[in-house]
């Protein structure tokens, strides 16, 4: 069976609490399950919109900017509300899950449904590994993604 | 006396971070300022005391957007101080990967970036539900581009795959089948690009500039050619520094590069065209003239058809690689350093972007120098905009504006690249 199901694992591995959407993509798939596959990428983007296109529901697994509160996990689902502010690139020619998006909205190449995980960070420094309380909300993640999983497959 | 001031404090849609300050008193613009505050990079400094060989992947982090550029530049400069000259299929294979980087970099600034000017949009978001064809048209032709930089660099941002001499990995006959239907369709949606853009109205301006490119004997000049110019300018790129020169202006982190004695001068597509049209295919000299071009083009608004026929090009020039492609013997040739100096100049999508080493015997950088094409094209942007604003001041500020950035966007500059560039502030007095 095709997947119809994709998880996105977005962020730089390089870069502290940015690497946390691909390693939970990471451990995701360790346990690969049928109709559901299971991607890294480096950023948001309009690849984005390769990526996803065909499939029925898409989960981005993203590292946000800390307001407050390290490790606590938003989900945005984009068919019931709209995608906070903060979300835009500061880049020019590289653009952001929002523009990504805006994009697909305009193009009508917006899967049926998006939902966004984003974990606050805490520190994005070169190098650096995730932070406590960031790493320490991993279980719970991914608990949350296998139930969103199964409600999905 | 009447003052009037246009600020447009970050300007949008180029790459960078600059502002442009106008001064209007009495009906005239008495000074357009470019004033580029993107920090300062210090990639010459840092290079110093690296190998030789570092030289393509340190500078390629110069731009996410052109690193090939960088790295072609870096290598030639390199082989050039060690007396080389890497011929045949490897030639071949460095002048494909560039046409991968023309494909995105023109498709993106195009659509993405370009093509809202002309339409009254404010970006190429807000365009794409209007203009979805094209908009998803261009980004499949820039994916294209992308697929190419992936195989043949190994990846499409900072490629890893280019090293002095060569390539690291050679590229299989297989490999380039799927690259080459999807580069047959972009061409394709580039000709669809090339006939939209073409409709556009452009603002009837005019200047006098002195267009300089690279000239090849017998190719579109991507990687190689002497430094030529529209008013009579014929050296080897070798010679650079003894015609060309580059100044700090207090406005900005980004130095300013003039010809000695003439001062600005501009680089780029509409450069390269004019002094090159005798070298494009006729098929693309066909396709000029139905996009409504002549064999001169002076109209900086009209790059933009310019950039859409190199499109095409870049298109066909890759196609033409890949279809004669056979994988050379060796993946690059043996190198051994040895003290020299060594300069080379290759045409970035934005123009020619010039590199100058001086390595010791034992292959470490003594001295580099690196000339961007957006440094080259700040003093003539400045003109353009001074005689742009001195047409429209009819205008209200609002318009003015608008009409001064695409004025600027014209030229597709890169800000990080030159800082070594955009807030819009006009003073009318």
């Amino acid at each position: 069976m095709n997947p119809h199901v994709l998880v996105i694992g977005l962020g730089n591995p390089d870069r502290g609490d940015d690497a946390l959407g691909r390693e939970a993509a990471r451990r995701l798939a360790e346990n690969p399950q049928p109709g559901i596959k299971i991607i890294q990428r480096d950023g948001g983007g309009l690849g984005l919109l390769d990526d996803w296109n065909g499939y029925n529901t898409v989960l981005l697994l993203d590292a946000a900017a800390p307001c407050g509160q390290p490790g606590h996990i938003h989900r945005i689902n984009l068919s019931e509300q709209k995608l906070p502010p903060g979300f835009s690139s500061n880049s020019t020619h590289g653009l952001g899950i929002a523009e990504a998006v805006q994009m697909a909205t305009a193009l009508g190449r917006l899967p049926p449904q998006l939902i966004i995980y984003a974990v606050e960070g805490k520190s994005f420094d070169f190098g650096a590994p995730l932070t406590p309380k960031v790493a320490a909300a991993m279980p719970e993640l991914l608990s949350r993604l296998h139930e969103e999983l199964a409600q999905h497959s | 006396m009447t003052t009037r001031t246009i600020n447009v404090d970050y300007i949008a849609r180029i790459e960078g971070e600059s502002a442009l300050n106008l001064q209007i008193k009495n009906g005239q613009v008495t000074s357009a300022q470019l004033r580029i505050f993107e920090a300062p990079r210090l990639f010459e400094a840092l290079l110093r005391g690296r190998d030789y060989t570092e030289a393509p992947d340190i500078t390629a982090r110069i731009c996410g957007i052109c690193p090939v550029a960088y790295q072609m530049s870096a290598v030639h400069a390199m082989e050039s101080a060690l007396g080389i000259k890497v011929t045949g299929q490897l030639r071949e294979l460095r002048r494909l990967l560039y046409c991968g980087e023309w494909i995105e970099s023109h498709a993106l600034h195009i659509v993405m970036l370009h093509a809202p000017d002309f339409l009254g949009f404010p970006d190429g978001i807000q365009m794409a539900a209007a203009h979805a064809d094209m908009v998803t048209g261009g980004l499949a032709i820039k994916k294209a581009g992308n697929h190419l930089l992936r195989l043949l660099g190994g990846r499409e941002i900072h490629p890893v795959n280019v090293k002095v001499g060569g390539f690291y990995r050679l590229p299989t006959i297989r490999e380039f089948a799927p690259v080459a239907e999807e580069l047959k369709t972009a061409r394709d949606l580039a000709v669809k690009l090339l006939h939209w853009v073409a409709t556009f109205t452009f603002p009837d301006f005019q200047r006098d500039y002195e267009f300089v490119a690279l000239r090849h004997d017998s190719e579109y000049p991507i990687n190689e050619g002497r430094i030529v110019s529209s008013r009579g300018l014929n050296i080897a790129v070798a010679d650079f520094d003894t015609q060309f020169e580059e100044r700090h202006v207090s406005h900005s982190t980004s130095l300013q590069a003039v010809i000695k004695q003439r001062g600005s001068y501009l680089v780029g597509p509409m450069a390269r065209y004019n002094l090159n049209f005798d070298r494009l295919p006729a098929e693309i000299q066909t396709l000029a003239h139905a996009a409504g071009l002549g064999a001169t083009c002076r109209n900086p608004f009209q790059s933009i058809i310019i950039r859409a026929l190199e499109l095409v090009y870049a298109c066909d020039e890759a196609l033409r690689i890949i279809a004669a492609y056979e994988p050379p013997e060796q993946a690059a040739v043996p190198l051994t350093p040895h003290a020299g100096i060594g300069h080379a100049a290759t045409e970035a999508p934005r123009g020619i972007l010039y590199h100058r080493y001086e390595i010791a015997a034992d292959g470490s950088i003594l001295h580099a120098n690196i000339v961007p094409p957006t440094s080259q094209n700040q003093l003539c942007i400045e003109e353009d905009l001074c005689d742009v604003a001195n047409a429209s001041l009819a205008l209200p500020d609002e318009g003015l504006r608008d009409l001064l950035e695409q004025t600027i966007r014209n030229y597709d500059p890169c800000i990080s690249c030159s800082c070594h560039f955009l807030k819009l502030s006009v003073q009318r007095e």
